[in-house]
């Protein structure tokens, strides 16, 4: 093979064409010399039949020489498509239980040595290296093959999730426009909800700046608007509570009595709406607390609201009952008794005054009681009796001139005894009580003064006397003092 | 039966059953009653112990029952805070409800027990007085 690729192949090449050349050239030369060499004679017929065949011979063997030219180049051609270099994948990411870098480099060689220029080593490479070469070739193939059969294994159950999703997932991105469009239509439904309940609740809120400005009477706390704050579960009424003018802490120093007469405030207006089926307001206690001015305007309070509603209280001091008797508002008032084991009496309430001569009848009439037992507790009723009118004349007196309900309390309070108080009533002076009797028998008689004395005397066990007469002199006597005009008497 | 015992029996009847013409007037009625046992067992001391004194205005007669053993100061701190809380409610103070059934049974268990404290004759019976003071 050498030396049909080599020089000698040229210098067959040249050797026929030098011999063609001759051979031209004795066809027309005359003689039979050499025109190379000069030698004579030698261009014969002998030389022209050997030149012939040696001619023939050249030829032939130039053409076998071309014929394994092309043979070998089409052999490398199909070596070039067949030794490809090892893949950068295998360098990459080798399947799990392969060397890759042994692979890449028995590859390598295997390549290098396969596309060498001489072919000796080519065929020896291709005989004896591609077999084992092939062998870890498919021995890598097959673990390729088992690491993707288990990487699909373990894909498959996600992609079934995920087609699964992936329509909603669509859906969603289709919808997000429509879901703004519902955020922001409830956005705006909310923000009409809130001004429709601040417009709902202004009439309450005017309603109870108005209670409470009946209810305050002497407190300098002011209320100002009434506001509905927070949504959903965390609501809560925000008030504008302000002392002399100055917010913060104004609810802190509120008293109890206050406390309760905003809440009755913020309360009542609420039971009073026109939404509300029922047309009676309950109210446990109101009273509880208040200064007496306060309970003032609450019976007022009530009394507006009993135009519209019936108005139903409990209570558990007098107060309330009391007010309502001295504005002279109407009012039913029953008294409740509660015996042991809650045995429960009613009662119309009157006014003391006439309700203690009552009580001292019925005791008088009583199967119940002893003698003895019935004269002391007729006296004593018939002492609350006038205790009762001489308190009503002070407390018509003092407040009608003006004082302040707590002086007046107090002033009621400070006598012990039945003569401080009715000379607290007659002359506006509780020490004035030595001219009380003689200031009965002058303007009733001796017999008022006996009374008053029977009433003191007769709950600590004095002289006997007639139950019932007692109780009708009492009662007049009682009647003269509610008769007593706003001026103080002259003893 | 002494009067006051009588009165308690009738306060204490009052307080359980009533009677079928006591109206609302029993509470006042049964502290009336309850405060006359109290009177009447303290003037009972008195003629015992010191003759004349259930003449003097009943502040005083508590001041001076609180000097004396027997009874002993808190006997008499008892009798006094009795008294004046039944006095309360057998005047007529305004505003003031009647006495409740509960307030009327504690006064009533008070005046009962305090009674027997006031009979104690002698200061050997009055065990707390001579262990206390």
């Amino acid at each position: 093979m050498q030396g049909l690729t080599g020089g000698d192949s040229d210098q067959t090449r040249r050797l026929v064409s030098l011999l063609e050349q001759a051979m031209a050239h004795a066809d027309h030369a005359e003689g039979a010399d050499c025109p190379v060499c000069g030698a004579q004679g030698r261009i014969d017929a002998a030389w022209r039949v050997a030149t012939e065949e040696q001619l023939n011979r050249l030829r032939q063997a130039a053409e076998a020489a071309d014929r394994a030219h092309a043979a070998l180049r089409s052999a490398r051609s199909a070596v070039q498509n067949v030794a490809l270099p090892p893949p950068p994948a295998l360098h990459q990411a080798p399947p799990p239980g392969v060397d890759a870098a042994q692979l890449q480099a028995i590859w390598s060689a295997w390549t290098a040595a396969v596309q060498a220029d001489d072919p000796a080593t080519a065929v020896a490479a291709l005989r004896t290296d591609t077999v084992p070469l092939a062998e870890l070739v498919s021995a890598a193939s097959e673990a390729a093959g088992k690491e993707l059969r288990r990487r699909e294994d373990a894909w498959q159950p996600l992609a079934e999730r995920l087609s699964a999703h992936l329509p909603r997932a669509r859906a969603v991105v289709e919808q997000a426009q429509v879901h703004a469009d519902v955020k922001a239509a409830r956005d705006w439904l909310k923000g009409q909800a809130d001004g429709l309940r601040d417009e709902g609740l202004r009439p309450i809120a005017d309603h109870a700046a108005e209670v409470w400005r009946q209810l305050r009477q002497e407190s300098n706390v002011d209320l100002g608007p009434v506001r509905l704050e927070g949504a959903k579960t965390r609501r809560r009424v925000a008030l504008d509570v302000t002392v002399d003018g100055d917010a913060g802490a104004a609810l802190g120093v509120m008293s109890q009595g206050e406390l309760h007469a905003l809440g009755f405030a913020l309360f009542l207006p609420r039971a009073m709406l026109d939404q509300s089926p029922f047309c009676f307001v309950m109210i446990d206690d109101p009273v509880q607390a208040m200064d007496p001015s306060k309970v003032d305007g609450l019976a007022r309070v009530l009394a507006g609201t009993a135009v519209t509603h019936q108005v139903v209280v409990f209570t558990h001091d007098d107060r309330l009952s009391d007010a309502v008797r001295r504005l002279q508002l109407p009012a039913t008032i029953w008294e409740v008794v509660r015996r042991e084991r809650s045995v429960v009496e009613l009662r119309r309430s009157d006014h003391p005054v006439t309700r203690y001569p009552d009580d001292a009848r019925a005791v008088a009439r009583s199967q119940s009681l002893t003698d003895a037992a019935k004269s002391r507790v007729v006296a004593g009723f018939c002492r609350s009796a006038l205790e009762a009118a001489c308190h009503d004349v002070v407390r018509r007196r003092r407040i009608g001139r003006g004082d302040r309900h707590a002086d007046v309390e107090a002033a009621l309070n400070q006598p012990t005894t039945l003569t401080a108080t009715t000379a607290l009533a007659l002359f506006d002076d509780p020490g004035r009580g030595d001219q009380v009797l003689p200031h009965y028998n002058k303007r009733l008689g001796r017999w008022a003064g006996d009374v008053h004395q029977a009433c003191n005397k007769g709950v600590h066990g004095g002289a006997a006397f007639d139950a019932i007469d007692l109780v009708e002199k009492a009662q007049k006597v009682a009647d003269f003092l509610r008769a007593l005009g706003p001026a103080a008497a002259v003893p | 039966m002494t009067e006051s015992e009588e009165l308690l029996a009738q306060a204490d009847q009052l307080l359980r059953h009533g009677s079928s013409d006591a109206g609302g007037w029993w509470p006042r009625t049964a502290a009336f009653l309850i405060r006359a046992a109290l009177e009447l067992e303290l003037r009972a001391f008195w003629d015992r112990a010191e003759p004349g004194t259930e003449g003097a205005p009943m502040r005083a007669q508590l001041l001076v029952l609180a000097t004396r053993t027997p009874p002993g100061a808190g006997t008499a701190r008892d009798v006094a805070a009795a008294w004046h809380a039944l006095s309360r409610a057998c005047h007529h103070h305004p505003y003031e409800l009647a006495p409740t059934a509960a307030e009327l049974r504690a006064w009533h268990a008070d005046v009962a027990g305090l009674s027997s404290a006031l009979r104690v004759r002698n200061t050997a019976e009055y065990v707390y007085g001579t262990a206390g003071s």
